[in-house]
């Protein structure tokens, strides 16, 4: 067996209005802000060593995404270790493709020195716009010229970036997201993320726009043209939000809308386990016994506050809760993550894993949506750009399968 | 009590000119209440009434009386319903009078009510007293009222009483007057029974409680009676009279108003306008001018939440009990599941069905359009009753289509002639008459589809002349008329929920309304939608709800595909509880629009 790891790193310097990822912000006392970090290394470590006791020796990684949270808020000394330990935990040999998320404006050419000579692959920059006015209202603290500055250094590094963009923002207009997709290609990634902004209720920006009544724009405008401009530039559409030149598509990612396994790593991080194994544990006392129980299909997520994480990691693996899709439900949520992709469902694959009885169920459904959103042939069915854009209502077709 | 020392009398008045005021002075001067007692409009009976101001009837009630003759006199006031929806039930209660109090607002003149009522009451031989009241306001023109009592009503108002209810002016020459010129009532106490039911009300203890006027001979308790109407035979429990409580006695005698309980369950075992005898010795025949009531107005009354249709049931059933006018019958709905087609007596008392429903039962329900019966005589000459939309056959097996009429008269100031006149014209009303009541005020007198007069006519006549204008209005029968069934397809594909009837001269303009809304409130699917509004297989209008261009589709690694999946289980569920109509998913919330009536007044 194989894994993917996604590591969470809990620190941002300040937190942006619009984000709801768990993370600490750590702010101007760095004091405070290293013993925190402290503790959470020191719970990594353990979390790691444990996952490491039930696998019975170091699980071996495809790939590894250490997200956020700001990762690069850590110093170059705090990533020496945190890499050690990861090195000490787990088998990096057939490591394929490792991402660090990295800010630029935390970013550092002693990061990237450091993660040049480790295992890690590939830099995912924030950027979001490079439009300054569009990053203040966000109320992120880089500005264009930085951002294009940390994606210069990173490419000189050598390793494969990716950019995040957002779209929909109250300031945007087609002319600016035309200039933000442009610059960013013009910098060289090879993989350009693009989000539409959503404003969750729970965050700053969200519960000011609800008490002004504000609504944000209409992304259609947006994510179309990005469809269409990111593809004549050589990033094709690989997934809903995922544009890659061929050969940069992220594989961790993918590993998500492929249900592969990815364990999980760090507060609040999410995991799936695809196979099965049985552990027992005992508390450093050996009076206590626990016992997971891992099986086909199982999302897990780590308790979610660094201080829960911090005191639960001292005896246990931070498991805050798991769900197994069964049924139904696992089919279909196959089918819907496979079709996020543009390779989509694929027919022999599908059938092998869950039936041709399944498989033909499934393609009814698209059937009877209009062509032009899906293409349905022999080798199985993906959805057209049309179809992307319209995910979600595809998407619910499908799901009534499941009662 | 002395049958010549008994006046009877009822109160006819528009809808604010003061009728609950007055008979709350009426009550107070005659030391009926104990004044710890007294409360505003004490006679109004439900909540929703004084809530709202408005009286739909007064409870009955006796008030004892020392005349300056110095004799005592049992003064007995029998409310007539002040809306035209109950106008068999004013008809009722006049007949249980020897006379009427005529109450007249200085300020705004007669009303197109009034003058049909005040004519009901002449017609059935009442004495009619005019009352001029409100004449404290500044804005009173007494003289112009009494003009108009001479000239609208006919009737000499040389000795109108000028009463200020409010203030308490007048009230006493009131009492006076009923005593000295309504007439005491006459009856034979030996002859048999007959005792005119005018109200019946449902009491949560004691069942069914008929409100009587004892025309000739005596209800006692214990007595075996026969209701006329209905073949039921009961014995009394309980007579009484209106104190106004229920007080029992020992007996009324002829001219005596009062009330009886015997076990009667539900208020469909007695009917307003029937007789009362005595089962042992049976009057000859039953008091004149019964009629079953019948509804006129019908429409759907659907729980909000389907599961409720159990609660909607008892709700109706109860209310029933107290409202014997409302008719129900169960029905289904494509868009809206189970629920109850129910005929009323007209719109105002749709609404006041509806909202006592909501209030005294607690139950959230949605009320359709209100429409009318037609009648349909088909190419082989069988006649249909059609209720709805779907019971029209296909349009060339239609020989004749039927609708009620009803005769409109509406009183209004003269500077808005000219715009109502353009609203009845729109309404398909038929010209009959315009005379001047007096200088700056008019009767209009039209025919109109009462389906047009249901639909938002009242709304309209009112915002047309600021709330200057009243109105009355009598059917006259069912007429032939072009109409047309206008169906609407969505996605090609019919949807009866949608399909209304209406003149074929307006079908177009219906349905243009119709698929413009409808455009509004299908949310886009994955493909265009065409809506159409057609006759029979002709097209006359068409939009299209254009296709879905973009859903908001966010990120979706990790954890994220747990909480997309429960999104995507919530519009899943969302769309389960939506209507298919083919392959269109249409929100309840759609329907409900559609199918409500629009605004809060009828």
């Amino acid at each position: 067996m194989i894994f993917s790891l996604y590591l969470h790193v809990p620190f941002c310097v300040s937190r942006c209005g619009y984000c709801s990822f768990y993370s600490r912000a750590t702010g101007p006392d760095v004091r405070r802000g290293d013993a925190l970090v402290e503790a959470w290394l020191a719970g990594v470590g353990r979390e790691a060593e444990r996952i490491g006791r039930i696998w019975e020796g170091r699980p071996p990684l495809r790939t590894v995404y250490i997200g956020g949270g700001t990762p690069t808020v850590l110093s170059p000394a705090v990533w020496a270790r945190l890499l050690r330990v990861l090195e000490g935990a787990f088998d990096v040999s057939g490591v394929r493709e490792a991402t660090v998320e990295a800010n630029p404006c935390s970013l550092t050419d002693d990061h990237l020195r450091l993660w040049r000579d480790s295992f890690v692959t590939r830099v995912s920059l924030g950027v979001q716009s490079l439009r300054d006015d569009e990053l203040s209202w966000l109320g992120r603290r880089h500005d264009a010229r930085e951002a294009l500055l940390a994606i210069e250094k990173t490419l000189a590094y050598g390793f494969d970036a990716s950019a995040d963009l957002i779209f929909g923002l109250p300031l945007q207009t087609l002319r600016t997201w035309h200039d933000s997709l442009h610059r960013v290609v013009a910098s060289g990634v090879g993989h350009v993320s693009a989000y539409q902004l959503t404003l969750s209720p729970h965050t700053p920006l969200g519960k000011s726009f609800e008490q002004k009544n504000f609504e944000l724009p209409e992304g259609y405008p947006f994510y179309r043209f990005a469809q269409w401009y990111l593809a004549l530039r050589g990033l094709a559409q690989y997934e809903i939000a995922s544009f890659a030149r061929p050969g940069g598509e992220c594989l961790h990612n993918l590993a998500y809308w492929r249900q592969e396994n990815v364990l999980a790593l760090g507060p609040s991080a999410w995991g799936y386990l695809g196979g099965g194994w049985e552990s027992q544990e005992r508390s450093p006392d050996g009076s206590s016994c626990h016992k997971f129980k891992y099986c086909g299909g199982l999302r897990y997520h780590n308790v979610s506050t660094l201080e829960e994480y911090i005191s639960v990691s001292e005896t246990q693996l931070p498991i805050a809760g798991a769900e197994r899709l069964q049924g139904r439900a696992a089919k279909t949520e196959a089918a819907i993550l496979a079709l996020r992709t543009r390779w989509g469902i694929d027919a022999a694959a599908f059938t092998e894993r869950w039936g041709r009885e399944c498989r033909e169920e499934i393609l009814g459904v698209l059937k009877s949506v209009p062509p032009r959103l899906v293409r349905i042939d022999e080798s199985g069915a993906r959805l057209t750009p049309a179809g992307m854009r319209v995910g979600n209502a595809i998407w619910v077709e499908l799901m009534a399968l499941d009662d | 009590m002395k049958q010549e020392n008994i006046r009877n009398f009822c109160i006819v008045a528009h809808i604010d000119h003061g009728k609950s005021t007055l008979a709350d002075r009426l009550i107070e001067v005659t030391h009926t209440v104990a004044s710890r007692d007294m409360r505003h409009q004490f006679l109004d009976s439900l909540a929703l009434e004084r809530e709202r101001g408005i009286t739909i009837k007064l409870v009955p009630v006796r008030m004892d009386y020392r005349a300056r003759d110095g004799r005592d006199y049992v003064l007995n006031l029998i409310d007539t319903p002040g809306h035209v929806d109950f106008g068999y039930e004013v008809s009722r209660s006049l007949a249980a009078c020897e006379g009427a109090l005529l109450v007249v607002d200085a300020t705004q003149g007669v009303e197109a009510q009034t003058v049909a009522n005040a004519w009901q009451a002449v017609e059935q031989g009442l004495e009619v007293i005019s009352v001029i009241n409100k004449i404290d306001l500044p804005s009173a023109r007494p003289e112009n009222a009494r003009k108009e009592i001479a000239d609208v009503v006919g009737l000499d108002a040389s000795d109108a009483i000028l009463t200020s209810a409010k203030e308490g002016t007048g009230i006493e020459e009131i009492l006076e007057r009923i005593v000295s010129s309504v007439p005491a009532p006459e009856g034979d106490p030996s002859a048999p029974l007959e005792a005119l039911i005018f109200d019946s009300v449902y009491d949560n203890y004691r069942g069914v409680i008929c409100y009587v006027r004892v025309m000739n001979g005596t209800l006692r308790s214990g007595q075996n009676i026969l209701f006329m109407a209905t073949g039921g035979r009961y014995p009394i429990d309980e007579v009484g009279v209106f104190r106004p409580g229920f007080t029992p006695v020992e007996q009324l005698g002829p001219g005596e108003v009062g009330y009886i309980s015997a076990s009667l369950k539900t208020l469909a075992e007695t009917h307003v306008g029937d007789t009362i005898t005595d089962a042992g010795r049976p009057a000859a025949k039953p008091l004149p001018g019964y009629r079953k009531v019948k509804s006129v107005v019908f429409c759907g009354f659907y729980p909000v939440e389907r599961d409720a249709y159990p609660q909607l049931r008892d709700a109706l059933e109860k209310l029933c009990l107290n409202d014997s006018a409302i008719l129900f019958e169960p029905e289904t709905s494509v868009a809206l599941g189970f629920g109850f087609r129910c005929g009323f007596l007209g719109l105002l008392h749709m609404d006041v069905a509806s909202e006592r429903l909501r209030r005294e039962f607690d139950v959230e329900l949605v009320a359709t359009a209100p429409n009318v019966v037609y009648e349909i005589v088909d190419t082989k000459g069988t006649v249909i009753e059609a209720h709805r939309p779907g019971d029209f056959p296909e349009a060339g097996e239609i020989a004749e289509v039927r609708e009620p009429f009803i005769k409109l008269s509406v009183f209004l100031p003269s500077d808005y002639v000219g715009r109502v006149m353009q609203l009845l014209q729109e309404k398909r009303g038929v010209y009959k008459s315009m005379d001047y009541l007096t200088q700056d005020r008019v009767r209009l007198v039209y025919e109109m589809p009462l389906a047009e007069f249901i639909i938002d006519f009242h709304d309209k006549l009112k915002s047309q002349t600021r709330g200057y204008a009243s109105l009355d209005y009598e059917f006259v029968g069912l007429r032939a008329s072009d109409l047309v069934r206008v169906d609407v397809l969505v996605n090609g594909e019919a949807a009866d929920a949608f399909s209304f009837i209406c003149h074929r001269d307006a079908a177009y303009n219906r349905g243009h309304t119709a698929v413009t809304k409808l455009k509004e409130l299908i949310p886009s699917q994955l493909f265009e939608v065409p809506i159409q509004a057609s006759i029979g297989k002709r097209v006359i209008v068409r939009v299209n709800v254009k296709a879905l261009r973009k859903d908001v589709l966010a990120k979706c690694y990790g954890g994220d595909i747990t909480r997309k999946r429960k999104l995507l289980e919530k519009q899943k569920e969302g769309k389960k509880r939506m209507k298919q109509i083919g392959r269109v998913s249409i929100p309840q919330e759609a329907f409900l629009a559609f199918l409500q009536i629009d605004g809060e007044e009828k």
